[in-house]
């Protein structure tokens, strides 16, 4: 199941980035942007309900609060330079998933629930981080954008770290 | 009336304990000033993560990230500075060596030493 979520998402991700055949714009790379965050802030609200694992918990709740965080500071900046996020076939795509997972999500319950919601993150920022460093940042134009992207990195790589240390308590 | 070897005894004492006490003192250490040491919460890393200070410094962590951080003791969770938000500052003094997180992103972590 992880190495097929992974699967999915770094196909959605890569395949349509690679399939549009043209350079995503800025205001593309922000939708990608925003989506990617809100996308871990549904998720993030599903488990705060629903997870029995109080590690599982408290992880929701870091995802909540931090990518909440991360998303206050991509619309600043898109204030600033008057940049409107910009509805794409790598948006799209990456919220019919979405959809998808939380359909999922919303299905199971207790220990199932806890291993599919943290398996997910762990695939889920596996393929956002190789999609920020190996498409968005290099797609970016507006240095701003690109520092924001960048700085954005290692929070996702802490995420993963963090979900990875739950994800092995969890399976045991 | 004290004799002369009496008086001298006295001072020889009173001399020895002061000169004692100069030499303790100098040895233990114990007249060395407190001293605050920082620790800068960045990029989700506490920097520098192993501190080494004398006991009763104090060390101060700041937090310059743009999310929410703590500092809390990892083994018992004796102690933890509570929710940190940008530019928020908590400050201790140390009197043993301990490990810390950011019970936030429990993969932050550091170390206090006390030689």
């Amino acid at each position: 199941m992880k190495r097929g979520v992974l699967t999915l998402v770094g196909i959605v991700l890569g395949a349509n980035i690679a399939m549009t055949q043209t350079k995503l714009s800025d205001a593309e790379v922000a939708m990608v942007a925003v989506v990617a965050n809100q996308i871990d802030i549904s998720y993030a609200e599903i488990a705060k309900k629903k997870a029995r694992n109080q590690e599982v918990k408290k992880f929701a709740e870091t995802m909540l609060s931090d990518h909440n965080s991360v998303l206050g500071l991509a619309g600043d900046l898109a204030k600033k330079l008057g940049v409107t996020p910009k509805e794409n076939s790598v948006s799209k795509s990456l919220l019919e998933q979405a959809e998808k997972i939380e359909k999922s999500l919303n299905s199971k319950r207790g220990k199932d629930f806890d291993s599919f919601y943290i398996d997910n993150e762990v695939a889920y920022h596996e393929a956002v981080i190789a999609a920020v460093e190996d498409l968005l940042i290099p797609e970016t134009e507006n240095k701003e954008l690109r520092d924001l992207l960048k700085t954005a990195v290692p929070i996702f790589k802490t995420h993963l770290a963090h979900a990875k240390s739950v994800q092995a308590k969890v399976s045991k | 009336m004290i004799s002369t070897k009496v008086k001298l005894r006295s001072v020889f004492l009173g001399s020895f304990i002061v000169l004692f006490g100069i030499l303790g003192t100098n040895a233990c250490g114990s007249s060395h000033s407190p001293e605050t040491h920082v620790i800068v919460i960045k990029g989700l890393k506490f920097l520098p993560n192993e501190l080494t200070v004398r006991k009763g410094d104090t060390v101060k962590w700041i937090n310059k990230d743009l999310l929410d951080h703590d500092v809390t003791e990892e083994v018992g969770r004796e102690w933890s500075s509570g929710v940190m938000k940008n530019e928020a500052i908590y400050k201790m003094a140390i009197e043993e060596n301990t490990d810390y997180f950011c019970s936030l992103h429990v993969v932050m972590k550091g170390k206090v030493f006390v030689k």
